[in-house]
Order: structure tokens, then sequence, then C-alpha cells
């Protein structure tokens, strides 16, 4: 009788306690309570600007931690910071970090991060070793060109240095001659080079109409940003560049630049497309001047 | 020259009835003119559209419920009376105030992106929170409903 009770009573203290229990849904008031320090904690670190908990599905085997991030430009750019800053990767933080939260065995925890924008994800499974798929977001495929030195007039054969510098010069040159003939109806257009250094061309433009979007009936003020990177390899110099759309409302003047909205989220994808081969054309056009 | 409550009515009947459609025409023509995006049209007229119905309903009533040039009534004789300038400037400042304001709000945002839209939807609604009540009370005094006796 007696063996019977100190059962019972064994029974009862183990189900109370999450990691000895097998079905982990019985845990469910724990695992939600878990939740909530999992989004404290995010907050405490300074992360939910980028990440925040969206869900949490309890299976009997495994816990999935459904995350969001709000794209996946901002959460590259948040995993490389903090990796400079603390150099651990932040995918394995969150899993180690849900996995001492929760109380769970590694291979109990799954987590998986989904971008509002549909433009990323990351899933994340203990099998072994922590298991990491992660889709590169489309803004980060930049498009590239290439010309042999001899299309170049004036490239150095042999000195990558020298050519890089070279076609950065060109480009520089050509594009602020190109966006100066650019306006919008009351305000000249604004070009700013903000990065030029090593290898790297970065301008942006702005107060500018028609440039994308240019088959409206009344303009937008759009606001473009550029990215280029070139590297020489043998006779070949390979140009990278990404170019990002944005649009803004106004009739004398433009909004301020954080409040210009996305191109390709409010109009059709094909205007940043077309748009990007009439740019590639005039970088080959620029480099070959 | 003095003013009557007759005459007072009408002027400021007239006012709120082409100001406010001239609000909303404007509203299209900034829109028009890229001075604000589709998005930001719609939320413009969702928070402005329904405030200016219920300040013409108050005024289309009226006119409904008088289809008569003369009202012969006790109560009409009262109101050919003169006002007085307190009555008369309040209700022009506060209606006149609350209306050009928001055209100018209007106006500047679509122009110049200052007040920027976020702020522009704070500000009217601050304004309509303000000047809400008061002309409130002003429009169901001058366009209260009665039924017309001859």
């Amino acid at each position: 009788m007696k063996t019977n009770y100190l059962f019972l009573l064994l029974c009862s203290i183990c189900s109370s306690f999450p990691l000895l229990s097998q079905d982990l849904t019985a845990d469910w008031n724990f695992l939600h309570q878990a939740r909530e320090d999992y989004q404290d904690w995010l907050e405490e670190s300074d992360l939910t600007k980028v990440i925040r908990v969206h869900d949490l599905i309890i299976k009997p085997e495994i816990v999935i931690m459904d995350l969001r991030i709000s794209n996946g430009t901002d959460w590259i750019s948040l995993k490389e910071r903090y990796l400079e800053y603390y150099g651990t990767d932040l995918r394995r933080k969150l899993f180690k970090q849900m996995t001492f939260i929760f109380e769970l065995k590694d291979k109990e925890a799954g987590l998986r991060i989904r971008s509002d924008f549909s433009d990323h994800y990351v899933d994340m499974r203990y099998r072994d070793t922590l298991v990491i798929h992660e889709t590169v977001p489309r803004g980060m495929r930049k498009d590239s060109l290439q010309l042999k030195m001899k299309d170049i007039p004036g490239a150095v054969a042999g000195n990558g240095a020298a050519t890089i510098q070279l076609s950065k010069s060109k480009l520089k040159q050509y594009f602020e001659k190109y966006f100066q003939k650019k306006r919008s109806f009351f305000q000249e257009a604004e070009i700013e080079v903000t990065d030029e250094t090593d290898n790297h061309l970065n301008f942006q433009i702005w107060n500018i109409t028609d440039e994308i979007l240019d088959d409206l009936l009344m303009g937008y003020f759009e606001y473009i940003v550029v990215d280029m990177t070139l590297n020489v390899k043998g006779d070949v110099v390979k140009i990278y560049y990404d170019v990002e759309g944005k649009y803004g409302s106004g009739i004398y003047k433009g909004p301020r630049k954080s409040a210009y909205k996305r191109i390709d989220k409010s109009f059709d994808k094909q205007y940043m497309d077309d748009y990007k081969r009439r740019l590639t054309s005039r970088i080959r056009e620029s480099l070959k001047q | 020259m003095a003013i009557t409550f007759d005459q007072h009515r009408t002027r400021i009947g007239r006012f709120i009835l082409f100001s406010s459609f001239g609000l909303i025409f404007l509203i299209f023509l900034l829109w028009f003119f890229s001075g604000f995006d589709d998005a930001e049209f719609q939320e413009l007229l969702k928070m402005i559209a329904p405030i200016k119905a219920v300040y013409l309903s108050a005024l289309i009533k009226y006119i409904i419920a008088h289809p008569h040039t003369n009202d012969k009534s006790k109560e009409g004789e009262e109101k050919k009376k003169p006002l007085n300038r307190m009555y008369l400037t309040t209700s022009w400042l506060i209606i006149s105030t609350h209306m050009i304001s928001l055209i100018i709000l209007v106006f500047l945002s679509a122009f110049f992106k200052s007040p920027s839209h976020e702020n522009l939807l704070l500000i009217i609604s601050a304004v309509e929170t303000f000047f809400g009540v008061y002309v409130g009370l002003f429009l169901t005094n001058l366009f209260e409903a009665k039924k017309e006796t001859t």
C-alpha cells in the first residue's frame, strides 16, 4: 500500500517538472510562460527592433519557436553587427537561449524565422549538430556585369587597383552628370556619393521624378540608392551592383528620407527590373567612354 | 449693420457647405498632383470624410426641414432680431478657424511634406477633438431642425 502511494507521489512530482515529462504538450502552461520570458529576453537584449516572437508550436516531441523579422536586409545587418560585437552567431544564440529558457534538450527545440515581407527564412533544428537552413535575401543578391580591360579606355593591364580607381572615377563622373540633368518640377536633383572606399562605390540620388516610375501621369519623388563593388580578375573587370528605389509623395518638396516607401512593395516588380536593365547599360556605357 | 440670426445662419451654412466640399475637392486635387500617395489619400479621406459628413448632414437636415422662405412662427420672428457681437464673433471664429486650419494643414502637407503625413493625421485628430465640441454646439443651435410652422 505504502509503495503504491509512493509511486503515485513520484508520478505527480515528475509531471510537475517539465524536463522529466515525455510529452511536451503536457507542459503547455510552462512553455507559454517561457515564451513570455523569451520575448522579455529579446527586449532586454535590444533585439526587438528586428526580431519578435510570433508563435509557439508545441508538439509531443518538439517545441518550435516561430520568430518574425521585419525584413531580410535588417536581419542580415543585425546578424553581422552581433557577430562583430559579441563574436557569436546570433542564430546559435537565439537557439541556445531558447533551450535554456524553455528547459529543453537541444533535440526537443526547433526555431524558425520568417520575414514580414516573405523575403527571408531561417530554419534551425538539432540533428547531432545544429543544422541551419537560411536563404539569402533577394536584396542581398547583387546583379553583375563584366567587361574586358581592353573595352575600358585607359585601363592598365596587370594593375588591378589602378583599373578599379579609373573605373570608379568614370562611373562617378558619368552618373553625376547624368543625374544633374534630372530634376523634379520645383527642385534640382541631389546626388551624394556616400562610400567610395577601396573597391566600393555607393551613391544616393533624391529630389528626382520619373526615373524609375517613368510612366505615371504625375510622378512621385524618388530616392535611389546604388551600391557597386568592382573586382578585377585577370583582364576582366567585374562590377556587382544593387539598386534600391523608393518613392514619396509631395508637390514642391519630397518627404524626409526615412518617409520614402519601397517601390517594389507598392508598384509592380517590373519597374525595378526594367530600371536595373537600364542601369546595366548605363554602367557599360560609362566605362566604355 | 446688425445681423439677424437668419442671416448669420445662412452665411455660416454657406461657409460650411463650400469649405467642406472645397476641402474634399482639395484633397482629390492634391492627390492627383501626387501630393499624397494612394495610401495617404485613403487614410486622409477616411479621417476627414466622416467628420464633414456629420456637419453637412446637420445642415442638409435643416434645409430639408425648412423648404419655405418665410418662417412665420413666434420662434421664427425671434430669429429676425439682431444678434449680439459676442455670439457672432465666437461662432465665426470657431467654425472658420476649424475649417481653415484643416485646409491649410492639408495643403502644407501635400506641398512641403511638413507636417509629415503621420503628423498631419495626428494634428487633424487634435484639431477635430478641440474644435469638434464647440462647432457641434453652434451647429446644433444654428441648424436645429424643428418642423416649420407657416
